[in-house]
């Protein structure tokens, strides 16, 4: 782990600061520092990848098969009690209904990509214009469903820029509801999971497509990286030898070695400063790894945490309102993706615990332009890998049947869950609700004394339950068809465990109605960007990432040359 | 029935759970004891294999109650490999090189993850000021007060002198243990016998084994490979990714495990298709 002042420590004086360092913040660095622009990246989490700015080979960071210090001890996740946040459906709860680690995201160099597993699907065309196919319907039940500010053909060379800075295996032409592309992925598909070809014959029987999901890990050596080997620690956990393109071996490894880059992790940002007429950012309080505080100051501002910790920090910085708010909108239309999951049981030996846990996906069940079914999302074949979390859940799923003991020894035996089970995920739209929303707790602080954010979230009828009840059972008769003995939907995350955030400051034209402009500047504050799934007006049904890092691409590109961020890809 | 199903041996032939292992303790004899009898309540030993305190289970809870003992804390191992797996050769098999065990080494925290493991372990009590949130919240209590005086309740509770009861009788002092003590407890079991054996659990990847050889970390070995002569990706038979299994099923569902799965399928209102 390393604490100290990565990159060029030598620079003194910034262009850009950039708060954050995962899928957003790596992308802008990447972008401006290429362009010679001196950019400052700030991390609250600590540093895991030794050689992070030294030239190749980058050694191996410090990471593992270690399935205890990622999703139990906390290694790169928020500790939830040193820094909860607190949770509740609707103001009608009180202050909060839970405190915990809600809508957790990871707190490290290279944030929330570093352990995803990152499928790397492109939102499609009519993700971007679902308030225009949505028409009169689009406001139905609370729901604000728009256009976002740009366009599918707008963002396309930039996704293919983005495919191969991260370096995303896939095959074109085979997802049926794929927009159109200007070149291929960077890499052929990697290896395929054994249970594939067996749910591709379930789902073609309903005469669905099930095809390799697009997915930014090594199927062949990359960019000085090399190919995944098939360890089977991959969702959830980050690579242990560089071949999943995470930020810290991709996007902010490539702007700390152009020289013009500095990275400060375990610096925390809790203020920004701004000026007498609340127009211009003028700095950022941070706390430093040792405690202290200290200010850092820079031309532009770049707000590139995670779409709660962004609204975290413009609250912490206004007087009792956040900054850049003339909409009323900071903090609102939080979306997290309605996960759901069926679970199919085998009586084979599906050896989920090798290779990706998910190497498939059908998109059947996204199609907004559709009106005889809901808007669904992608849904992705996964194995269930690893041991303690799996116990955990028979546990809890058993326990209650009387599970324990000698009992539950014998089922981790029998039904050991890397051979029996396979899970069906969707990730289907979120609808943008106002009431969705991020503030400060009243109240609970975190290990610093600092206010923490509150969620405020509740599903949508209309729209994310309609959803679920349609593909669920859909989704059951899947798996059987793929040979599972029985089929359940496994109970939801309350609030969605997608680990999926986007929205809060929602991009678009009308000052009135959004909080940046299309080009990621704030409407109030002339020199503060918002950036990545923070600017999303509405989720989509994909996995993010790929149109975060994009989205800050965009960002990025459009801070050099405005108006023609496309001339910044050359 | 409790009574019945005393044993005869005496307590003393049981006192070597967890105690082979060297380092920092916090937990007396006696805890250990009660709390390895815990450990085998959560997961006996039986014909298929020993139970969680042989297993180390004890050793890996003391040693996280103790790891600020340690600089840096024993908390979170470093990685990136063990010395289980060799380095692949450039035709995919098998190299004669191994990595170091690099999960023996511990990584240092950072100042907000040390502050909330302080916290967690320590309690509100036990940290200078307080947790942030007593006020609120109520203070929290640590980790090691609450094992502490989870397993001294349960012994109080417990109808029979511990040391009068052979371990095997001893187990159903888990049922007398406070909810919290006994939840975590039952948490911490199922970590120590499923992770790393660095942590000081899962005895010669006992715990591994017991669900059938579990191959646990595979790297820097992995799975497949890139066949260098053609540029595909191939599988090792021995433990294949995109093949077949090779090897008969260990040991298929019974009925017992089938009809828990047809009750939890019709709790949750999914089907059953054969």
């Amino acid at each position: 782990m390393t604490t100290t002042v990565l990159g060029n420590s030598s620079l003194d004086r910034f262009d850009v600061l950039v708060i954050g360092s995962g899928a957003s913040g790596g992308a802008v660095a990447a972008m401006l520092s290429r362009h010679g622009q001196k950019v400052l990246v700030l991390e609250a989490g600590s540093n895991y990848f030794p050689g992070i700015d030294q030239a190749a080979p980058q050694p191996y960071p410090q990471f593992g098969n270690d399935e205890l210090k990622l999703l139990h001890r906390f290694q790169i996740q928020p500790d939830p009690i040193a820094e909860p946040r607190t949770f509740r459906h609707s103001i009608s709860d009180g202050d909060r209904l839970a405190v915990g680690d809600y809508a957790t995201f990871a707190k490290t160099v290279g944030g929330g990509a570093t352990h995803a597993d990152l499928k790397t699907p492109r939102f499609m065309p009519d993700d971007f214009r679902l308030g225009t196919i949505l028409g009169a319907t689009a406001t139905a039940g609370g729901a604000s469903f728009v256009d976002w500010p740009v366009q599918y053909d707008a963002l396309e060379p930039f996704f293919l820029y983005t495919e191969r800075l991260m370096g995303v295996q896939g095959a074109v032409g085979v997802d049926p509801q794929a927009g159109p592309r200007s070149g291929p992925y960077p890499m052929p598909p990697g290896a395929a999971m054994y249970v594939a070809p067996r749910v591709a014959a379930g789902i073609a029987k309903f005469g669905y497509t099930m095809f390799p999901c697009p997915t930014a890990i090594n199927s062949v050596p990359y960019d000085d990286r090399p190919a995944c080997n098939d360890c089977g620690f991959c969702q959830s956990h980050p690579c242990v030898i560089n071949a999943k393109g995470t930020p810290g071996v991709t996007t902010l490894r490539k702007a700390l070695l152009t020289g013009n880059c500095q990275l400060r992790p375990e610096t925390r940002a809790v203020r920004l400063l701004v000026d007498g007429a609340g127009t211009t950012i003028t700095g950022v309080e941070a706390i430093l790894p040792d405690g202290t505080r200290g200010t850092f100051t820079a031309d532009r501002y770049v707000l590139a945490a995670n779409p709660v910790e962004d609204v975290r920090l413009l609250y912490l910085s206004g007087s009792g309102r956040p900054l850049g708010n003339s909409s009323g909108l900071v903090g609102r239309n939080l979306m997290l993706h309605h996960g759901v999951n069926v679970l199919g049981v085998f009586e084979d030996q599906l050896h989920g615990h090798r290779g990706r846990g998910s190497t498939h996906a059908f998109t059947d069940f996204r199609k907004p332009s559709d009106r005889s079914q809901p808007i669904g999302g992608i849904v992705v074949v996964t194995t269930v890998p690893y041991l303690i979390q799996q116990a955990l859940t028979y546990l809890g799923q058993f326990g209650p049947l009387g599970v324990k003991g000698a009992l539950l020894k014998k089922m981790l035996r029998q039904a050991r869950p890397r051979d029996r089970l396979l899970s069906l995920s969707m990730y289907g739209e979120d609808a943008p609700q106002p009431t969705n929303t991020v503030d400060l707790d009243p109240a609970v602080r975190d290990i610093d004394g600092i206010p923490v954010a509150r969620l405020t979230y509740r599903p949508l009828d209309s729209y994310e339950v309609a959803a679920e009840k349609f593909f669920v059972p859909k989704m059951i008769d899947i798996v059987g068809a793929s040979g599972a003995r029985f089929g359940a939907q496994a109970p939801n995350g309350d609030p969605p465990s997608s680990g999926h955030l986007m929205g809060t400051l929602r991009f678009g034209a009308d000052p009135a109605s959004s909080v940046c402009r299309p080009d990621g500047r704030f409407h109030d504050i002339g020199n503060l960007y918002g950036t990545g799934a923070s600017l999303f007006p509405t989720s989509s049904g994909f996995n993010p990432t790929l149109t975060i890092t994009t989205v800050a691409t965009y960002v990025a590109a459009s801070m050099l040359f405005p108006g023609m961020p496309e001339r910044a890809l050359a | 029935m409790f009574l019945q199903l005393a044993g005869t041996l005496p307590a003393a032939a049981f006192l070597s759970h967890g105690c082979g292992s060297s380092g920092p303790r916090y937990l007396t004899d006696t805890e250990r004891r009660v709390l390895g009898a815990c450990a085998n309540a959560v997961f006996p030993p039986d014909d298929s294999g020993p139970g969680a305190a042989d297993l180390g289970a004890v050793d890996f809870i003391d040693n996280l109650l103790t790891a600020f003992e340690h600089d840096p804390p024993h908390l979170h191992a470093a990685g990136p490999f063990s010395d289980r797996n060799p380095y692949p050769a450039d035709d995919g098999s098998a190299s004669k090189r191994y990595p170091p065990d690099q999960f023996l080494e511990f990584l240092p925290l950072s100042r907000v993850q040390r502050a909330g493991w302080q916290l967690r372990l320590y309690g509100s009590s036990g940290t200078p000021g307080g947790g942030p949130n007593d006020d609120v919240l109520g203070p929290v209590i640590g980790l090691r007060d609450l094992l502490r005086d989870g397993i001294a309740t349960a012994i109080a509770a417990f109808p029979m002198k511990i040391d009068d009861v052979d371990d095997t009788f001893l187990r159903g002092i888990y049922d007398y243990l406070p909810d919290e003590a006994q939840s975590q407890i039952q948490l911490l079991v199922l970590q120590s016998l499923f992770s790393l054996p660095e942590y000081g659990g899962n005895r010669d990847l006992g715990g591994w084994k017991a669900l059938h050889h579990y191959e646990g970390d595979s790297m820097p070995f992995g799975y497949s490979y890139i066949d260098p002569a053609t540029g595909n990706i191939l599988d090792r038979p021995v433990a294949p990714v995109i093949g077949p299994e090779t090897t008969p099923d260990p040991e298929p569902m019974d009925d017992q495990i089938i009809g828990l799965f047809a009750a939890a399928s019709a709790v949750l209102g999914g089907k059953q298709f054969y």
